[in-house]
């Protein structure tokens, strides 16, 4: 309180002290150019919203995983991959998981999670393999996922 | 912007030295306890990419500047003074987030050094923002004349954007926030927008401008919303969306994802950014 008082004691000193520091209630044209171009963003913005709601969510994820590279390392051989979410729906605990194989059997298995892909959106992660996935069929998909 | 009044004084005694040195110590460690005690903003520390931290740093200085001009731990009117004030206050949140940082062991001697820059590096920009609000928030001004000016309408946004940093920048690196924003509809997200809108220009329109603290007597309300409201809020969503950035919240995110979470961090942001002037 009296922190606030003090404040407007000086603002008051200032404003009959020095004309130039106290700004008249009038809006110079820049102010206005200004609030004018914040207007139109917000009104962008809100009609994204619209648009975006009225499109509706679809009630699925389709989660598209793609592998990037493939690293020897001493640890395995580390398969970069990218996991994409191309459905209008954020997902959670996405469990990525790869298969290596000769023709039927599956001689390899590996999997990670994603803590998050958020709709339309992608994630990279890796998994490791002990086995040299270039010489055997590297299969990569999400198994399951929960919602956010 | 109101040409400064120069005013030669003294420089400040050691007592003085000491109180504001004090001060700055003690609004450093209130303004980032919060994020000191946030297991994401340890993590953001070693995953945050290095220049994307050092241009927030980078920011953080000509912000710490500017800020001095309207308050901080002591009276600084030229510019040499708040340059050096600004620094300062960098060192001081530097040495606080340290020291708590080592005596919770979340940063120990034996971690590489690049995890230990950047964990205490994120703690540097809500810790000197702390610093140089100390004299605002905790000082009973015995130190300080009346020579802080008032801001002019750059001014006023400046200190709009300030308190939406103070407000964001504790709570950005949570996951909440990107939690929030996939749980939410774009209807949700469009009442978001404008409740917060609403809350900032109440907060602003009747609490600032009818209240102890107008800089402009008589201005009505559509001046005020559009030229305060709107204009801050579209500035507060700018900020939020180069923090989100800084803290690799935006990285392979849909448009959609983005503008979800700029809106719910835009909520605290907002409320930062309208109560600003009470604060600051």
């Amino acid at each position: 309180m009296t922190k606030n008082s003090a404040k407007g004691d000086k603002q008051q000193k200032q404003q009959s002290d020095n004309k130039g520091i106290t700004r008249k209630p009038g809006t110079s044209v820049t102010e206005w150019i200004v609030a004018g171009i914040s207007s139109v963003a917000l009104l962008a913005v809100l009609s994204y919203l619209v648009l975006d709601g009225l499109s509706g969510r679809n009630g699925t994820a389709q989660i598209v995983v793609l592998p990037l590279e493939v690293a020897a390392t001493e640890g395995g051989y580390v398969v970069e991959f990218a996991a994409a979410n191309r459905a209008g729906q954020s997902v959670a605990a996405v469990e990525i998981k790869g298969e290596l194989r000769s023709g039927d059997e599956v001689v390899e298995e590996s999997s990670a999670t994603l803590d998050y892909i958020p709709q339309k959106s992608q994630r990279k992660g890796a998994l490791i393999f002990r086995r040299n996935p270039e010489a055997h069929d590297l299969r990569l998909f999400a198994s399951g996922y929960s919602e956010p | 912007m109101p040409p400064a009044e120069v005013i030669v004084r003294h420089g400040p005694t050691p007592r003085e030295f000491w109180i504001g040195l004090g001060r700055a110590f003690a609004g450093a460690l209130i303004f980032a306890v919060p994020v000191l005690m946030t297991m994401e903003a340890w993590a953001l520390g070693f995953h945050l990419h290095p220049l994307r931290l050092a241009l927030l740093l980078a920011v953080t200085l000509p912000m710490l500047v500017l800020l001095h001009k309207y308050g901080g731990f002591r009276q600084t009117v030229m510019l040499g003074d708040r340059i050096a004030d600004a620094f300062v206050a960098i060192l001081v949140a530097t040495v606080a987030a340290t020291a708590v940082l080592f005596i919770f062991g979340i940063v120990t001697v034996e971690m590489p050094l690049r995890e230990v820059i950047g964990k205490i590096a994120v703690q540097v920009v809500p810790g000197s923002l702390g610093a140089s609000l100390a004299r605002a928030q905790l000082g009973p001004g015995s130190l300080e004349e009346e020579q802080i000016p008032e801001p002019g309408y750059a001014g006023e946004l400046f200190l709009m954007v300030v308190g939406a940093l103070f407000l964001s920048v504790n709570i950005a690196p949570t996951e909440e926030v990107v939690l929030i924003a996939y749980k939410m509809h774009p209807w949700q997200e469009i009442a978001l927008v404008v409740a917060t809108l609403a809350l900032m220009h109440a907060f602003v329109y009747e609490f600032e401008f009818r209240g102890s603290h107008s800089p402009e007597p008589g201005a009505g309300f559509l001046s005020i919303f559009f030229r305060y409201a709107i204009v801050g809020y579209v500035l507060v969503m700018l900020v939020n969306l180069y923090i989100l950035w800084t803290f690799g919240r935006t990285d392979g995110v849909g448009f959609s994802e983005t503008l979800s979470a700029v809106v719910v961090l835009s909520f605290p942001g907002a409320l930062g950014a309208a109560v600003a002037r009470l604060i600051l």
